[in-house]
């Protein structure tokens, strides 16, 4: 608050009386005498000193000089206010401030102390949106709540027939219960649960509080608060306090307090029930979608890596998969794709292009058809979305594994030579899913132990990162990374490449990263018999 | 990316300048939308690609759904001055053909 002089302070004690909240503004607009409800009112929106808005419509009046009419003014907490203004023969205006309720209501004093209720309010704001997990911020409306506006709090979660109730004594620990039990035991619970406005707490018998809405520990209930906690657009339960018998009933100035509480209360309620809803989502879509984790498979190693963009929509479209042969000596069809675009879309159409390749797998001889069904089945008027992906059927002949690739609009897998020479397929095809007919020509490559064949996505060869931060990984690093792999077990090969363009990225934002290597086993392994058939070598 | 047409009656050329993604995409296609629905119709759409830094799959997207939608409403579509990458990024995808066709198949 400005400072005054003594005599001034003095000169205006009278308007302390006033029954509306009042200031005295100078001609330049500094703060010449504020009374104690006009203070409560102006410190919840200006640090110190007069509202920004008050302040211009004393700056226009002092330039009008006609009569001045109210200013009118909508309050955040205390609605709408009008400013009257009385100038005054030294030059001073004296501003009346009227809301709907008089000063009564406007910002209530604390229980207790008398301390500055919105510094309580802010911290307990701070602590409510310091989680986004609903279990967690129903303890703290619990906990606060008992610790500084009742004797114990009760939070009802919304929800069905059964009431989740979080309980609190004061200086306690909250406590999660389960009762079979109707809110309408409870005056003013039901309506409160919907959303409706709260019951003064004076109507409700406190002797009509149910026993299972007393902590365990609480006497005898001297008063009841129930007040709604409202959410976004749904009631996000209820808040009921409790004071011990003895304790006197809850003023106006503390329903009032709890009703500022509440509302900031069911603002995170909702919001981490919303956070919650979602994260849920995506984790079912996310666990749907995950590469499997891959092994030795009818003497052939397998290992995969997948890296998921870190980017708000964090489900992308890059997957893998292998889909053992359903007779021995049969291929295994390998695959790893990309769909374009991200989020929940390229996560639909992910889910789609897996569950087609899966129920096409019968013809995977032929990986031209495969294609073109797959084409024909993800072919839509609405959008052109597409997926890039390879097939590789695998199998493993004597000590060698011949693998016949077939890209569609991918990048050509790399082929690890014994020797640490790395060389591209040959397989050259067209994306799925848009164009009226899919192409590709296959490339078969034969491995010798120790060798292979490596499947990857774009966001590899694309992620940014490096010295100067934009610059591409580049198939060229990929290669010269992969021709230090000469002889390494799969595993060991995807993890290399992880790490390197890991390194490459640091923390620069990048596109889902997939890769898979398909090895011969280098002579002299021995299979760790975890697939099918794994000891035919 | 910006995309301003050029004058001309029945012929419009778009430039499309900077990285084609899924950031610039979307304005690149409604763009063309809006010239498609011009009357009397555009004949000839011109996507100048010369200032093209970078098209990534959803520029492909967006560049195949350019051209269904010219087609739909029987014009043409040339990509002009096209740069190395996007020659590249057609070749690997197999769009080449389908893009650069002066008619539908």
């Amino acid at each position: 608050m400005a400072s005054s002089s003594p005599a001034a302070t003095t000169d205006r004690e009278f308007l302390n009386a006033a029954p509306y909240p009042v200031v005295v503004l100078g001609p330049d607009g500094a703060l010449l005498h504020s009374s104690p409800s006009a203070r409560r009112l102006l410190a919840a929106s200006a640090a110190d000193g007069v509202p920004p808005w008050l302040l211009r419509a004393h700056l226009d009046l002092a330039a009008d000089g006609a009569r001045p009419g109210p200013v009118r003014h909508a309050h955040p907490v205390a609605g709408p206010v009008e400013a009257h203004p009385t100038p005054r023969p030294d030059g001073s205006t004296v501003w009346w401030l009227v809301t709907p309720e008089g000063c009564a209501g406007l910002l209530p004093r604390t229980a207790g102390d008398g301390a500055c209720d919105w510094e309580l309010l802010t911290r307990l704001s701070g602590l409510l949106l310091s989680s986004l997990n609903v279990d967690r911020i129903l303890e703290t409306v619990a906990r606060q709540a008992a610790l500084h506006l009742a004797d114990a709090a009760v939070v009802v979660a919304p929800g069905g027939r059964t009431l989740r109730l979080v309980t609190c004594l004061r200086d306690g620990d909250p406590a999660h219960v389960q009762v079979r039990a109707d809110p309408a035991e409870v005056p003013g619970l039901a309506e409160a649960l919907q959303g409706f406005p709260p019951v003064p707490s004076r109507w409700i018998d406190p002797d009509a509080a149910p026993q299972w809405l007393r902590p365990a520990g609480f006497g005898r209930v001297g008063s009841v608060l129930v007040t709604p906690l409202p959410g976004h657009g749904v009631p996000a339960g209820a808040l009921v306090l409790l004071r011990a018998a003895g304790g006197g009933p809850f003023a106006t100035e503390e329903e009032v307090f709890a009703r500022l509480f509440a509302t900031r209360a069911g603002a995170a309620v909702s919001a981490a029930v919303m956070y919650s809803e979602q994260a849920a989502v995506t984790d079912l879509l996310m666990r749907e979608l995950l590469p499997p984790r891959l092994e030795h498979l009818d003497g052939v190693d397998y290992a995969g890596g997948y890296r998921a963009s870190v980017d708000r929509d964090r489900i992308g479209g890059d997957f893998y998969d292998v889909h053992p042969a359903d007779q021995p000596g049969g291929e295994t069809l390998a695959l790893l794709g990309d769909v374009s675009g991200k989020g929940l879309e390229a996560a639909v159409m992910t889910g789609k292009v897996r569950n087609t390749l899966h129920a096409l797998l019968p013809l995977a001889d032929d990986h031209g058809r495969v294609l073109n069904l797959l084409n024909r089945a993800l072919l839509t008027s609405r959008h052109t979305r597409f997926v890039s992906l390879v097939l590789a059927s695998v199998r493993r002949e004597d000590d060698r594994v011949r693998v016949r690739l077939s890209a569609a609009g991918h990048p050509a897998p790399m082929v690890l030579r014994a020797d640490g020479r790395v060389t591209d397929s040959t397989t050259l095809g067209s994306i799925v899913g848009v164009l009226p007919e899919a192409t590709t020509c296959t490339d078969t490559v034969l491995l010798d132990p120790g060798e292979a064949c490596v499947l990857y996505s774009d966001g590899i060869t694309e992620a940014k990162g490096g010295p100067t931060g934009r610059e591409q990984f580049g198939e060229h690093r990929l290669r010269q990374a992969l021709a230090q792999c000469a002889g390494l077990p799969a595993e060991a090969i995807v993890e290399r490449i992880q790490m390197l363009t890991a390194q490459w990225l640091r923390d620069g934002r990048h596109d889902d990263m997939a890769v898979m290597v398909i090895a011969a086993p280098p002579h002299g392994h021995l299979p760790v018999v975890t697939g099918r058939r794994g000891d035919t070598a | 990316m910006s995309a301003r047409p050029a004058p001309g009656p029945r012929t419009v050329t778009v430039p499309v300048e900077g990285e084609l993604d899924h950031e610039s995409c979307e304005e690149l296609v409604r763009t063309v939308t809006v010239h498609l629905a011009a009357r009397p119709p555009v004949e000839v759409l011109r996507l100048d690609c010369a200032g093209m830094s970078l098209c990534d799959s959803m520029g492909l997207s967006a560049l195949l759904q350019i051209r269904r939608d010219v087609d739909a409403a029987g014009g043409r579509l040339r990509l002009d001055h096209r740069p190395a990458h996007l020659d590249r990024l057609l070749h690997l995808t197999g769009t080449a053909d389908y893009l650069l066709a002066d008619r539908p198949a």
